[in-house]
């Protein structure tokens, strides 16, 4: 093997947190390679356009709907979990992952250039300080190393390098504290209508529970999509949006197109190809159809010697399952990150024999309880982006020592997650004869009243629910499946059965219709103390390669470097070893931009050899 | 005065007026009529596509933008009819979602076109535009909804 390096760094994966690595290192000078497992695509918008009509063809139109399959480096699908049969949740073994259960995962991710910021929704909520500290607050979950306070810079970089809209006065609750004179780089995405008469009908009601009263507010929520720039943005320099990649002028403002998930058609939603194009005009490389299939090192000095992946040529073979051609390299830089996403990540590290227990260990979501009913009027639903406000009162409070907090998540798309409205409601109709006008008044009175709670349940890390590899569960190329191990505690049960009574006292306090009906043979039923849940997954997948003290306890250490070895970097949400009820995409960012800084600082130091530990973190 | 026979196309116009509730702006407007004909053609088993519309033009409709109510009662009984009814709910759907729907679970249902999805009358029935298309505009979603209210002075008659 040669030993000069053409590289400085090399980075698994071409998602959010590679694209901001590979940006901020090539910003600093130095030589960075992308590796990643997806199709070749350059940043023209036509190859987007590719993607938009691949969802409007698609029957089925969930998350990875525009993103075909590839063998060569397959993703998981929501449907790859099938119903309940004999009591027995059937997890569909055509699918990526092997299910052990006893829960169904039902999360995805996506693995194509720009990673699963191509189908994300946008929310770019920051932790509460609390959720940083919940072991010594509430005795569950865990700690983080570092705390919200080290964090602030690296949020606002995030917020600015996403272009987050949110008025930053709405965001000051249960301890969120900003930068004196901080605004966010937009203002704030207009509230749905829905938002809006939800406020008014509950105007001064209070949600009861277990003996305490929590508000109602109904808050708009920090989005990654543009909105009109803030004059006052940093230091009064303002904020340009940054629309469309390969079409600039196209998604400079968030048009209402409706299909944020699972692609935005404009692109005003941020995806990570914006970051990505970026670092390219700065020199970074990316090498697409290079999947890494084990990671080398010394197994004296612990010191990564190189990564072997697959290069394979043909995406056009992409559906067959069959063995595809590929070639087998192994490429050496200075320093390595993988930031090939939660799952994959641990199920590289786990595939190149690290011996660090927790790997793979402590994999979380949020599970999302969902119910929906009818406003007492018409509030003209499908229209805006997927959600523009939430119920933050129940994110915190002493009552995490006995049940997990959750955020409510309020739907603009009336049914369309729960129960696949509007077309569902078609097919209501015609079983009944309906036809011509009779039909359209139906579907109109009906639809136009829907909307749907989402209740983010936090989830707490546990080693049994985990990642792991074996020999019999292979892809295409011979690499590894994900194999999962998943199960919801009674801590979240009890989260759950709170939600639900938030959502039963919500609809009588509006006058609105409950119609939440759980069919018990679908996904993520459970009957728990006399009442029915159902919960989806968020997509939110974390902790896999937690950050911590010491390797007894994680695999990384808070500047994001493995305890075992000390040129690998890792980055994504599988570093946190808590997420709180924040989706985690903007806290991953700002992790990604401290990472970055960590990396620079130690490759600097390398270059004039002295071994100075890195900088320590303070707030500005 | 004879009036000429219609041909086969500008039956299936007629009935899908009728069908769908939709002016005919509205549907020669979505650009499909034909391409919906050809499909519907090729889908249904032989014979039964024509079947029905010779029936259909056999119930005279001077208007198909408001029909009678013995002309609906007509087109009533053609819709509960055993022999059309899977046919007319097919052709329901493929105006409303734009999608040839075997049934409703079925692996094999399939989109004519990104043309098709966006033209789908189920988002004008509901006031609203297709999810990732037509987009209406920023900060349109804060606005009250441009919509008919359910009570009846209002209703689409």
């Amino acid at each position: 093997m040669s030993k000069h390096n053409e590289y400085d760094v090399v980075i698994v994966g071409a998602g959010i947190s590679g694209a901001i690595v590979a940006n901020q290192l090539a910003e600093k000078g130095h030589n960075v390679l992308i590796l990643e497992a997806g199709e070749k695509k350059d940043f023209s918008f036509e190859s987007y356009r590719n993607y938009v009509h691949h969802f409007y063809n698609s029957t089925i139109k969930i998350p990875n709907s525009p993103y075909p399959q590839n063998a060569n480096a397959p993703q998981p699908l929501v449907t790859d979990v099938e119903n309940i049969e004999d009591g027995i949740q059937q997890f569909n073994e055509n699918g990526y992952f092997k299910q052990y259960g006893p829960a169904p995962f039902q999360s995805t991710y996506t693995r194509a250039k720009g990673g699963t910021t191509l189908h994300w929704l946008g929310t770019c909520l920051r932790m509460l300080p609390s959720d940083f500290k919940e072991y010594d607050l509430f005795g569950t979950g865990k700690n983080w190393p570092i705390n919200y306070y080290d964090l602030m810079p690296y949020y606002r970089m995030a917020e600015r390098e996403i272009g987050v809209s949110a008025d930053v006065e709405e965001q000051r609750y249960l301890g969120l504290t900003f930068k004196e004179d901080y605004v966010y780089p937009m203002t704030k995405i207009p509230q749905s209508y829905l938002d809006k008469k939800l406020t008014e009908w509950t105007k001064g009601a209070v949600f009861n529970y277990e003996g305490q009263n929590f508000n109602y507010n109904i808050v708009s929520t920090p989005q990654g999509r543009n909105s009109n720039p803030n004059p006052k943005y940093d230091n009064g320099k303002g904020y340009q949006p940054v629309g469309a990649v390969g079409n600039p002028d196209l998604g400079q403002r968030c048009e209402g197109n409706s299909a944020c998930v699972p692609i935005c058609p404009v692109q005003a939603k941020y995806n990570a190809l914006k970051t990505l194009q970026k670092a390219v005009n700065k020199g970074v490389v990316i090498k697409a159809q290079c999947v890494a299939s084990k990671i080398l090192y010394d197994k004296e000095t612990g010191d990564i010697s190189g990564i072997t992946y697959k290069e394979y040529e043909n995406s056009e073979t992409l559906k067959s399952s069959s063995s595809c051609a590929y070639t087998e390299k192994t490429i050496t830089a200075k320093r390595y990150v993988l930031a090939a996403h939660a799952v994959e990540n641990a199920k590289l590290m786990l595939a190149s024999d690290f011996n660090n227990k927790n790997i793979g260990q402590n994999l979380m979501d949020h599970p999302v309880l969902l119910t929906w009913g009818l406003a007492p009027e018409n509030i003209g639903s499908f229209r805006g982006p997927g959600s523009t406000s939430g119920i933050p009162s129940l994110r915190d409070g002493s009552f995490r020592k006995n049940r997990s907090a959750f955020r409510v998540e309020i739907g603009n798309w009336g049914w369309n997650w729960p129960t696949g409205s509007p077309a569902t409601e078609l097919t209501e109709g015609l079983s009944n004869q309906l036809f011509g006008k009779k039909l359209r008044n139906k579907l109109l009175d009906k639809v136009q009243k829907e909307f749907r709670f989402g209740f983010l349940i936090e989830q707490q890390a546990i080693a049994n629910n985990c990642v792991t590899i074996d020999e019999r569960y292979k892809d295409a190329l011979g690499n590894y499946r994900p194999i999962i191990n998943y199960n919801i505690t009674d801590h979240e049960k009890e989260g759950m059965l709170a939600a639900k009574a938030f959502s039963k006292q919500f609809f009588k306090t509006i006058n609105g219709e409950d119609k939440t009906i759980y069919n018990s043979n679908s996904g993520g039923f459970i009957a728990y103390k006399g009442e029915e849940l159902w919960w989806q997954g968020a997509g939110h997948l974390a902790g896999t390669h937690i950050m911590g003290t010491n390797k007894e306890n994680s695999v990384v250490d808070k500047y994001q470097r493995c305890h075992e070895h000390k040129n690998l970097f890792l980055v994504g949400c599988g570093n946190m070893p808590s997420m709180g009820t924040s989706n985690p995409t903007l806290t991953m960012a700002a992790l990604s931009f401290w990472a970055a800084e960590n990396i620079d600082n130690d490759l600097n130091q390398s270059k004039s050899s002295q071994s100075e530990p890195l900088k320590h973190l303070t707030e500005k | 005065m004879k009036t000429p026979p219609l041909e086969p196309i500008e039956v299936f116009e007629k009935l899908s007026i009728i069908l769908t509730g939709f002016s005919k702006a509205d549907i020669i407007g979505t650009g499909m009529l034909q391409t919906y004909f050809d499909t519907i053609h090729t889908e249904l088993e032989e014979g039964l596509f024509f079947e029905l519309l010779f029936e259909v033009q056999k119930i005279t409709v001077t208007n198909p933008e408001q029909p009678s109510t013995d002309e609906l009662q007509n087109i009533s009984e053609l819709v509960s009819h055993s022999k059309y009814e899977t046919a007319i709910s097919q052709i329901i759907q493929l105006w409303y979602l734009g999608e040839w729907v075997f049934s409703p679970t079925s692996d094999q249902n399939y989109i004519i076109s990104s043309q098709s999805y966006l033209e789908g009358l189920i988002w004008k029935s509901i006031a609203a535009h297709p999810m990732g298309g037509k987009q209406p505009g920023f900060g349109t979603w804060g606005f009250a909804p441009l919509t008919f209210s359910s009570d009846s002075t209002n209703k689409l008659t």
